[in-house]
């Protein structure tokens, strides 16, 4: 961390909503951010006015909501605040809080929001919608789907440690079968069975070596926060959870058009994580973190994100995970609440719903999934393909 | 800009049409639209440094790993039926 002195407590998240994520036919988008800004208003016990400003984010806005602040300011009937609305591609919903946390601590305002929403399912598609990249790179950039970039991970990353390509398939099904699991748990989770081994092994290849149960699927959803100065958290409530670290790294093009990257890690996640251990004070993540949620949009993503947050040591990930090291009794539970493989991906309200699962662990009230006291979490949002993203890592605790 | 030193200036253009390259990683995507799945694709180094993702073409499968090595070829990208229009750019293909 350079320069400025952080905001390592200096906020507060006071209030919390997340909606049901599924497919949510019955709901338009505003419905689902009115459910979850019911329950976040309710959490923190303030009334909507109390609110001064607004930060929206929405990745997709020809799908969904449509562009600008509006979607969000009409949907709440806000009282005509600065609503800001923010896309950083899947780590949009970790980068709304970001601002939000980032007005508060810099003592602009008091109580700010964070909502992400994103509704997807009506286009009818079951992953990511075809979109255009724009005029330049559509020209010479492969028609790929976004399995088609993590993929490329698997291969590469086989490749660096010298693995035995079925052991990281089997590493990649463990993966889902942990998350099918602990999705099961979680009445807001758009996927609630559990799979097996041999399921996640003989599904239908989407991008060799990602199959069916790697992939995350899309879903409708909204996740909201509401953070405050922590004076104001005090006079609220006791069991406050404060903001640790809010960092993200943006890709330069380096990974992308130099050969010095091997394209076996994810440059950015290592450095947004860097900086946010420094920032937090945490030194040693596997015995000071008690939870990750990571961006979990591929299993080989998950898989090579331990490593990239040093969890694992190098090469060391596939071993981890068939060991259990973060399944929901393993060292540092990862995904306990289903991840985006079964909770959802709403793209823009995703990083919010990894900060609301901290957000309920760290308060014990994560119903039949509660960690025993938690004290540090750890949230991973990533957007993009590998070679070319934007990464937000959130680190929260008491 | 020189990623590395921060120059703006005082590059030279290469053609890379007559170079080889190096697969360093690659999928064969069945989800994303291709008339003729699927879709291989994949990062390349060019010989003498640089890189591009870029599609592989005239891939027996099987035969594509990381480390294949490549060369290239301007071929058809997409048609556009309904203009008649016909977009192309380089390809990879394995030696």
């Amino acid at each position: 961390v350079t320069g400025g002195k952080g905001i390592r407590d200096k906020v507060a998240i006071v209030g919390m909503g997340c909606s049901k994520f599924g497919e949510r036919w019955q709901a338009s988008p505003a419905d689902l951010m009115v459910e979850a800004f019911e329950e976040c208003l309710a959490d923190a016990g303030l009334e909507k006015q109390q609110i001064e400003a607004a930060w929206f984010g929405s990745a997709l806005d020809g799908f969904n909501v449509g562009p600008s602040a509006i979607p969000l300011a009409v949907a709440l009937r806000l009282p005509y605040l600065p609503v800001t609305r923010v896309e950083n591609m899947c780590a949009t919903g970790t980068e709304a809080l970001r601002g939000a946390v980032h007005a508060v601590a810099a003592g602009a305002c008091d109580i700010a929001l964070a909502l992400g929403c994103e509704k997807l399912k009506d286009t009818g598609y079951g992953g990511l919608p075809q979109r255009t990249r724009g005029v330049h790179n559509d020209m010479f950039y492969p028609n790929l789907s976004a399995p088609g970039t993590f993929a490329q991970l698997a291969s590469a990353y086989q490749t660096a440690h010298r693995l035995d390509a079925a052991d990281v398939k089997r590493a990649m099904a463990h993966i889902s079968v942990k998350s099918h699991a602990n999705g099961a748990q979680n009445p807001k989770a758009h996927l609630r069975r559990k799979i097996t081994m041999e399921q996640a092994l003989n599904a239908p290849m989407i991008a060799d070596p990602i199959g069916l149960f790697d992939a995350c699927g899309v879903s409708d959803g909204a996740a909201c926060a509401i953070v405050a100065r922590p004076e104001i958290a005090r006079s609220l409530r006791k069991a406050s959870v404060f903001v640790k670290s809010i960092q993200i790294a943006v890709s330069n093009g380096a990974e992308y058009s130099h050969s010095a990257w091997n394209g076996a890690e994810i440059v950015t996640t290592r450095l947004a994580a860097q900086r946010a251990y420094e920032e937090a004070g945490i030194s040693n993540p596997r015995r000071e973190l008690q939870l990750t949620e990571v961006h979990d949009c591929f299993s080989i993503t998950e898989l090579v994100t331990m490593e990239d947050l040093g969890l694992s040591s190098p090469g060391e990930a596939v071993r981890d995970v068939l060991d259990g090291a973060f399944d929901a009794d393993g060292v540092v539970p990862c995904q306990i609440d289903g991840g985006l493989k079964c909770f959802g991906h709403p793209i823009g309200a995703s990083g919010l719903r990894m900060i609301y699962e901290a957000y309920l662990q760290l308060q014990g009230r994560a119903g039949s999934r509660q960690l025993r006291d938690p004290q540090l979490v750890l949230t991973h949002n990533l957007g993009g393909m590998p070679a070319l993203n934007v990464c937000a890592v959130a680190i929260l605790g008491h | 800009v020189n990623a590395h030193c921060g120059a703006r200036a005082g590059f030279s253009e290469r053609s890379l049409a007559d170079a080889r390259g190096t697969v360093r990683t690659w999928t064969a995507d069945r989800l994303t639209f291709d008339p003729d799945p699927p879709a291989y694709f994949g990062t390349v180094d060019f010989d003498g440094g640089g890189r591009l993702m870029m599609d592989f073409v005239d891939v027996e499968p099987g035969r594509l790993d990381v480390g294949t090595r490549v060369d290239f070829h301007f071929r058809i990208k997409d048609i556009d039926p309904q203009r008649n229009f016909r977009r192309y750019f380089w390809k990879a293909a394995p030696l």
